[in-house]
């Protein structure tokens, strides 16, 4: 007994010594203790000293003890939380317990608006995975090493049971069944890319998520189309018939309700049309579709918006690099340098020979500014026969609303332009909830947007001087006269009133994706490199050290924690972020840290091309066995390539540590890779095969050497499709 | 006999780990597996060796030769953790000493190796003589702590399995927490209807 309270007093001594210089580690009470030990030991030691006093003054003296350490630990239990990284220690455990638990399955989130892939790690012969019991049962393709793969296309498999929320899965392995849970989201519509007609009586949009096309007209009627799997763009290709390009699925001509196919092929994004032609950017080609006819040009570079220049040019642009180029429409070859803009385009128009694009941050002559956190709205005017920028306007502005000094409250993250006929650029900011129409020579029109429909991404001007705006976010398009009077608002997706009665979960999506758009007061929003919550595929000054390359954001679904140096140990914690560092919003939301979290979590990791384009099994096969033999799989550990750890740069890239020291780098997942370019932490490899042969000198980074020439090719394709 | 049979375990022991090490091809991945058996050798050692009184008390097998025992297994710990931190850092971590302060995981690895080291030290009579160690419960309690920070060091890091970190520490912790349970005394068939009865 005399033991313990010796050793109670050691504790409480040291607790109080700690209280004294409170360091929010577990290093600091220790040396606290060390410190209270040693002094006892010297005291007991050389006088042999003892406790004498009597019971009460020693409870007295124990509980005043007591009081600064226990303030103390209340005070600095975040802060040392954090330290120890045992801030949601619990969340991420468990989040790689259900990736080490075989059978898994991963990514364990399932969309009901696009075709995804799963991959499982399962000890067995013959594996098949089942979305929900009324769900569809899904045989699983063997890749070898345990690791299966299941294509799952919602609109021929059928939706998981349940659609949304909680699902419980059913692997089943050589007939064994193995319940596992999963999320299911389906996505309400998201109307984006107004085109306007050629008369401007009607502005058409699509939404990828529900698959149909809307066209409003300029009372606000709408009518809306089932289209194909994933539309993406529309342009007019005349009054009545308009071109829908579709992620998942061929391009089609929709007339009425009547939708034809055209052989595009899938994975186009942007369309633009001019009396009849339309040109179309897809997977590393340029489609262009003409009397039902399909021209198709490859090119090394991924494209994005496109455009018509003067004299039968095409304008296309591209994230990588972030640059415009312009090709001949007679046979789509580049008739001049590409223009490098600094950072990608974020939305295009074009109009009379010249285009407006906006971006983040303009840079003709060089790379883009690299200040800590640098993001600069601009609209830039490209002079497309001159082939150069004649003009650029900063567009985020400080208003009379601002509340603190530096906030910035109108004209950021400038997602949707249009080039009206009577010179008028209209400009949808989904930062700032406005709409800003701009003439030369006269004040711009602005529309506060934030009580009616907030977070805009595309505006068209129609005839009559009125305009249609769309937000994604909001699922509705409105129609405003040209001075900002609402006339109408048409909705394809229920309102918030409606989804908190019906649907809470969807709401909280709601606040999650707004906020994800809306800016802090610093200007700056996630949106604005995380492009449409993916990458804008560049590099930034992140906290002035080291140059990163912008995370896509998807996918993030059980793999905490997040970020690159695994800083982050829930996607809600993000939020973090935007209330220090960025100084917070302009406007109070409820719930928007759990509303954050909750959007992030239901977007899914982009298709892999491969599944689409189709695969080559046995190759893959042979790209898995290199895998393996490269012990890859230590670190990018099955099903969800990654075992969620955080490693010292210098025991996987010491080159890189030399100049970044100190710097943790947390495992990614390598589902989605192909299309994530450049990698590494700091993007400086370029391609796949980069981060091989020029980026591993200390050949830490698997074991390589292991591998033939034709055995990493292989590895690359695999690794490509995954 | 004892040293015998110590020596031989170590052996046998050491064998089995060389012929699981030689079967891996990679360089860097040997030096991990070294890495991964030392340490988990440590961290078992170390339960163990905190194991060995409440399981004894709670089986109510007392022995004499329980607290060589469970000085053998702190010491084998030790050098254990030891071997582990030095092949860690010339190895895998190839030098990384700053990164040691600045990784929790890390850090609560190179603490619970500091306990242990300390620990080590004390462990030997004559060394307890010289150093004039009169405080010697008090650190020795301090093995609790360093497998505390040994649970933080294996949860933490980036190749440890989760699920055996757990379930080893788990198990370790709730043999341990058998302590707190009272024991019952032994009683005849006929005590036991008496006090029923009462």
């Amino acid at each position: 007994m005399r033991g313990l309270r010796l050793q109670l007093g050691l504790v409480l001594a040291a607790s109080a010594l700690w209280a004294a210089l409170p360091h929010p580690s577990f290093a600091a009470w220790l040396g606290s203790y060390a410190a209270v030990w040693l002094v006892a030991q010297a005291l007991v030691a050389r006088t042999g000293w003892r406790w004498t006093l009597g019971r009460g003054p020693t409870l007295a003296l124990g509980a005043l003890l007591l009081a600064a350490p226990v303030a103390r630990a209340i005070e600095a239990w975040g802060p040392l939380l954090e330290r120890e990284r045992l801030d949601g220690v619990a969340h991420l455990t468990a989040a790689r317990l259900r990736l080490e638990r075989t059978p898994s399955v991963a990514p364990p989130l399932v969309s009901a608006d696009r075709p995804q892939t799963f991959y499982l790690h399962a000890d067995g012969d013959a594996v098949a995975l089942r979305l929900g019991d009324g769900g569809p049962r899904l045989e699983a393709t063997p890749l070898g090493h345990g690791l299966f793969r299941v294509a799952y296309d919602p609109r021929r498999d059928g939706l998981a049971d349940p659609p949304d929320g909680a699902l419980e899965a059913t692997i089943e392995v050589d007939g064994e069944a193995h319940r596992r849970e999963l999320l299911a989201v389906r996505p309400l519509p998201h109307p984006r890319a107004l085109a306007p007609s050629p008369s401007r009586a009607r502005a058409a949009a699509v939404s990828e998520e529900t698959d149909e096309l809307a066209v409003i007209d300029r009372e606000g009627h709408l009518e809306r189309v089932e289209v194909l799997d994933g539309p993406t763009d529309v342009a007019w290709l005349d009054e009545a018939r308009v071109i829908v390009t579709h992620r998942y699925a061929d391009a089609a001509i929709v007339e009425g309700d009547a939708v034809t196919p055209i052989d595009t092929g899938p994975l186009c994004v942007h369309v633009a049309a001019r009396d009849g032609v339309a040109a179309a950017s897809c997977h590393r080609a340029l489609v262009v579709i003409e009397d039902g006819r399909v021209r198709r040009r490859a090119l090394s570079f991924q494209p994005e918006h496109v455009a018509f220049g003067p004299a039968d040019t095409l304008v296309v642009s591209s994230r990588q690099p972030p640059a415009l180029h312009r090709l001949r429409l007679s046979d789509l070859e580049p008739d001049v340098a590409p223009l490098f803009l600094g950072r990608p385009a974020v939305t295009m128009a074009a109009e009379g020979g010249v285009a407006v694009v906006a971006v983040t941050d303009f840079r003709p002559d060089g790379p883009a500014h690299l200040g800590n956190h640098f993001v600069d709205d601009q609209l830039v005017d490209v002079d497309l026969a001159a082939w150069r920028p004649i003009a650029w306007h900063r567009t985020a502005a400080r208003t009379a609303r601002q509340r603190a000094p530096g906030d910035v409250d109108r004209g950021v993250s400038p997602l949707g332009v249009d080039l009206a006929p009577d010179g008028t650029r209209w400009v949808a900011f989904a930062g700032t909830d406005d709409v800003w129409g701009l003439r030369d020579g006269r004040a711009p029109t602005m529309i506060a947007l934030e009580h009616t429909l907030p977070t805009p991404v595309s505006v068209a001007a129609l005839s009559g001087d009125r305009i249609a705006v769309a937000s994604a976010a909001f699922g509705a398009i409105a129609i405003h006269a040209a001075s900002g009077r609402p006339i109408a608002l048409a909705r394809l997706a229920p309102d918030d009133a409606t989804l908190m009665r019906d649907d809470e979960a969807a709401l909280m999506r709601r606040v999650g994706e707004r906020s994800f758009y809306e800016s802090t007061r610093s200007g700056v929003s996630c949106q604005s490199c995380h492009l449409h919550g993916g990458s804008d595929g560049q590099r930034h000054n992140i906290g002035g050290g080291a140059l990163v390359a912008t995370l896509d954001a998807r996918g993030a679904l059980g793999t905490p924690p997040f970020l690159r140096d695994g800083g982050y140990p829930t996607l809600g914690s993000l939020d973090e972020l935007a209330r220090t560092l960025y100084r917070g919003y302009l406007r109070r939301q409820g719930g928007r840290r759990v509303g954050l979290d909750r959007w992030l979590a239901s977007q899914p990791r982009p298709t892999p091309p491969a599944q689409l384009l189709g695969r080559d099994l046995a190759r893959e096969r042979r790209g898995l066995d290199a895998f393996v033999r490269a012990r890859c799989g230590l670190c990018h550990a099955f099903p969800a390539f990654t075992n969620l750890g955080q490693h010292p740069a210098e025991t996987i890239f010491p080159d890189f540590a030399a100049s970044h020291a100190g710097y943790e780098l947390d495992t990614p997942s390598l589902l989605g890779l192909g299309e994530s370019a450049p990698y590494l932490v700091d993007g400086r490899a370029e391609t796949l095969a980069a981060i091989f042969t020029d980026h591993d000198a200390a050949r830490r980074h698997g074991y390589v050497e292991a591998l033939d020439e034709a055995a990493l090719a292989d590895l690359l394709h695999l690794l490509e499709g995954l | 006999m004892t040293r015998a049979v110590y020596a031989a375990t170590l052996g046998v022991g050491l064998a089995l780990l060389a012929w699981g090490a030689a079967a891996v091809t990679w360089p860097l991945e040997r030096a991990l597996f070294w890495i991964r058996s030392s340490g988990w050798l440590a961290a078992g050692l170390l339960l163990l060796a905190i194991l060995v009184t409440p399981l004894a008390r709670r089986l109510r097998s007392p022995s004499r030769a329980l607290p060589s025992l469970r000085r053998a297994l702190g010491i084998s710990a030790a050098a254990s953790a030891t071997a582990h931190a030095a092949l860690s850092l010339g190895t895998h971590l190839d030098g990384a000493w700053a990164q040691v302060a600045s990784l929790a995981w890390l850090r609560a690895g190179a603490l619970a190796w500091l306990v242990l080291a300390a620990l080590w030290l004390t462990s030997y009579p004559g060394a307890v003589r010289a150093l004039r160690v009169k405080l010697w419960k008090p650190l020795h309690r301090l093995a609790l702590v360093a497998a505390l920070l040994a649970f933080q060091h294996a949860l933490l890091s980036p190749l440890a399995a989760r699920g055996w970190v757990l379930g080893v520490f788990g198990v370790a912790a709730a043999a341990w927490l058998t302590r707190l349970i009272p024991q019952g005394r032994s009683s005849t068939p006929s005590q036991a209807s008496s006090q029923s009865q009462t």
